[in-house]
């Protein structure tokens, strides 16, 4: 499998790393601090004064998560129902009830979600 | 409840009696027996002494055969042959029926139905009178042909193994050790009617069952066995107790997704990783070679609850401890250097971990399952499961791709690890103790009615060629019948062998004897 994808950088902007806020306004009226990030772009994180420790890399790592966790309730919350059968029931709260139907010859055991009477 | 209350019930059709005994009487297992009884008259001279003793030898001509009378006894008929020496070297040969009387029994140690001769009585005797003996010899001979065959069927053989082992002491999956055998406690024994006898048996210690109230269930098969569900039960939870079946088993495995898996979350996905490598800061192309998850399970499982239902059906119920984990990939190509090494990229292989969940002690519940009762391939009796009712408390907040994937992956390893619910050991093994003879049983009837299942198999023997004594060629420019050992017998084509425990039975099949091994019986 390879598919090339062609970021769209104001998607990217939904991610709200605050860490590098400033930097990314500066980004748009400094062409050349694009071209440094692009060719290393640790060393032009440290070059705009922000420290690359663990508590600025914990930091960017709770904000990532956190739109991960928000993108994945926004998609989930499009799609129709029978794309969500086990999502519907986790985000509820509720344990997934199946029943499964057991194939010893083929192990393709047929699992579906037990409705609540 | 047919078993009445016992733990099982082993019912024994004449029918395979009198084929064990033909197998039996082909075995050996009645020996010729001789013994000399000496007159018991007073004051015999010295020099007379010797003519007061009769030698005897006593064989069983054919194999015997058995009947249950209408008073629900068994008997036996035999006919013998015996031959008497009297006055040192004069021989008499008689022929003699014979009806003994037997108590039949079970055998706990070999779990094998068995005959005891108790008595032995003379029905008719013929002899060979070319002396023209007077009345009162003939009288006395008969008393000691009677005290002869009486010696012989209740001292000498005693007991006869009648049927193959009912059923084995040994589990499956079980460490070896007599502790980890079941134990078999003789409960009591009972001729039903004029063609069948059981024995009702008890497991593991336990005492109860009413013989009065056992009845018939063999179907006109050669063998029933009855095992009642408080049996399963112990059964069942002395195996758990005991078995080296794993009962935690830890599964991993890895999955890569196609593009179809994950179309609803391809922007996401890019995104995700290009946040992760960029911060926003610089736009970059990607290149998603892969998305795959790395995941595993160490599932507990707890002893299971069952019921016997009507329609060899049981429900089951019992759950499941398991620790899982996920962790999902995706590896990436940029055009650009970008690879900063700020959390969870690896520059090496441009792979950015996108989740890493695990769950401990997560309880998945049985609700409740069908199974089948069934008799496997090993002729135990055991359940297959075919339908689950669970229910899992998993909370992972992750695409449905994901979820997808790992829940159908632990419901599977679930179901394919499921512990196997043993009912009842082995019924009705194949070998015959101390003799190469095997028999294949015919499961004819498994009805599970709710307190217990009832079994009926038919049994066919094989192998008892090797033990008969004659073989007679059945090419039809010979249609000569050899001993064993004959040289001739050696040199009949296989495809013409037929062997024969009892010679009259070949003789009177059209064979004559052979010239050179039986020439007492060579016409041609």
């Amino acid at each position: 499998m390879k598919k090339v994808v062609r970021i769209d950088p104001k998607r990217i902007k939904r991610f709200n790393f605050t860490s590098v806020a400033a930097l990314r306004t500066a980004v748009e009226n400094r062409p050349e601090l694009k071209t440094n990030l692009s060719r290393n772009f640790t060393e032009a994180l440290e070059a705009e004064n922000i420290v690359i420790d663990e508590a600025f890399k914990q930091k960017v790592h709770t904000e990532w998560r956190a739109q991960i966790q928000s993108d994945i309730k926004t998609k989930m919350d499009s799609l129709p129902e029978s794309k969500k059968r086990y999502y519907s029931r986790i985000s509820k709260g509720e344990p997934l009830k199946l029943k499964v139907k057991v194939n010893r010859k083929t192990k393709k055991h047929i699992k579906t979600i037990r409705e609540e009477s | 409840m047919e078993t009445g209350g016992y733990d099982v019930v082993v019912e024994v059709n004449e029918t395979l009696l009198n084929d064990f005994f033909k197998l039996a009487y082909c075995m050996g297992q009645f020996p010729e027996f001789s013994g000399v009884y000496t007159l018991p008259i007073d004051d015999v001279p010295e020099s007379l002494e010797e003519f007061m003793d009769i030698g005897y030898e006593v064989s069983i001509a054919e194999e015997p055969s058995i009947d249950f009378t209408s008073a629900h006894n068994i008997v036996m008929n035999a006919r013998g042959q015996c031959k008497f020496t009297v006055l040192g070297s004069i021989e008499f040969e008689l022929e003699v029926e014979f009806t003994i009387g037997v108590n039949p029994s079970f055998n706990q140690s070999t779990r094998q139905f068995r005959v005891e001769f108790v008595e032995a009585s003379i029905d008719d005797v013929e002899l060979n009178d070319t002396l023209h003996l007077p009345n009162n010899v003939i009288t006395k001979l008969n008393e000691i042909l009677a005290i002869a065959m009486d010696e012989y069927l209740t001292e000498e053989i005693t007991t006869i193994q009648l049927s193959p082992v009912i059923f084995s002491t040994d589990l499956p999956m079980m460490p070896p050790g007599s502790a980890n055998q079941l134990t078999v406690g003789m409960g009591n024994i009972k001729v039903l009617s004029s063609q069948v006898v059981a024995a009702a048996i008890n497991l593991l210690g336990y005492t109860g069952g009413n013989i009065n109230a056992v009845t018939d269930f063999t179907s006109g098969n050669h063998i029933g066995l009855g095992v009642n569900e408080g049996a399963m039960h112990r059964v069942y939870d002395f195996w758990w107790q005991r078995t080296t079946w794993p009962k935690s088993v830890t599964e991993t495995g890895d999955h890569d997704f196609d593009p179809p898996d994950f179309v609803d979350f391809i922007d996401e996905l890019v995104d995700w990783v290009a946040a992760a490598l960029t911060l926003g800061l610089v736009d970059v192309d990607v290149d998603i070679d892969r998305v795959w998850a790395n995941y595993g399970a160490t599932l507990n499982f707890s002893k299971f609850e069952f019921d016997l239902k009507p329609g060899n059906k049981v429900e089951i119920s019992g759950s499941v401890t398991a620790d899982i984990y996920l962790r999902v990939y995706t590896q990436i190509t940029t055009t650009t250097e970008l690879f900063w090494g700020l959390w969870e990229v690896d520059e090496d292989t441009s792979t950015v971990k996108l989740f890493d969940l695990s769950i401990s002690g997560l309880r998945v519940d049985i609700e409740t399952a069908e199974g089948k009762v069934y008799i496997d391939d090993d002729n135990q009796l055991a359940v297959d499961v075919t339908e689950l009712d669970l229910n899992i408390p998993l909370n992972w907040d992750i695409p449905e791709f994901l979820l997808n994937y790992v829940i159908d992956w632990v419901v599977d390893s679930i179901v394919d690890n499921l512990p196997p619910i043993v009912l009842f050991p082995a019924m009705i093994t194949q070998a015959i103790p101390d003799s190469t003879v095997t028999v294949e049983a015919s499961f004819n009837k498994l009805v599970i009615d709710e307190p217990e299942a009832l079994i009926a198999a038919n049994i066919e023997a094989s192998g008892m060629d090797s033990y008969a004594p004659y073989v007679a060629n059945m090419n039809l420019d010979s249609m000569e019948v050899h001993k064993r050992d004959c040289e001739w017998a050696h040199r009949i084509a296989y495809r013409h062998k037929k062997y024969y425990c009892n010679l009259e039975e070949a003789l009177s099949s059209g064979f004559d004897g052979c010239a050179y091994c039986l020439p007492q019986h060579h016409t041609r």
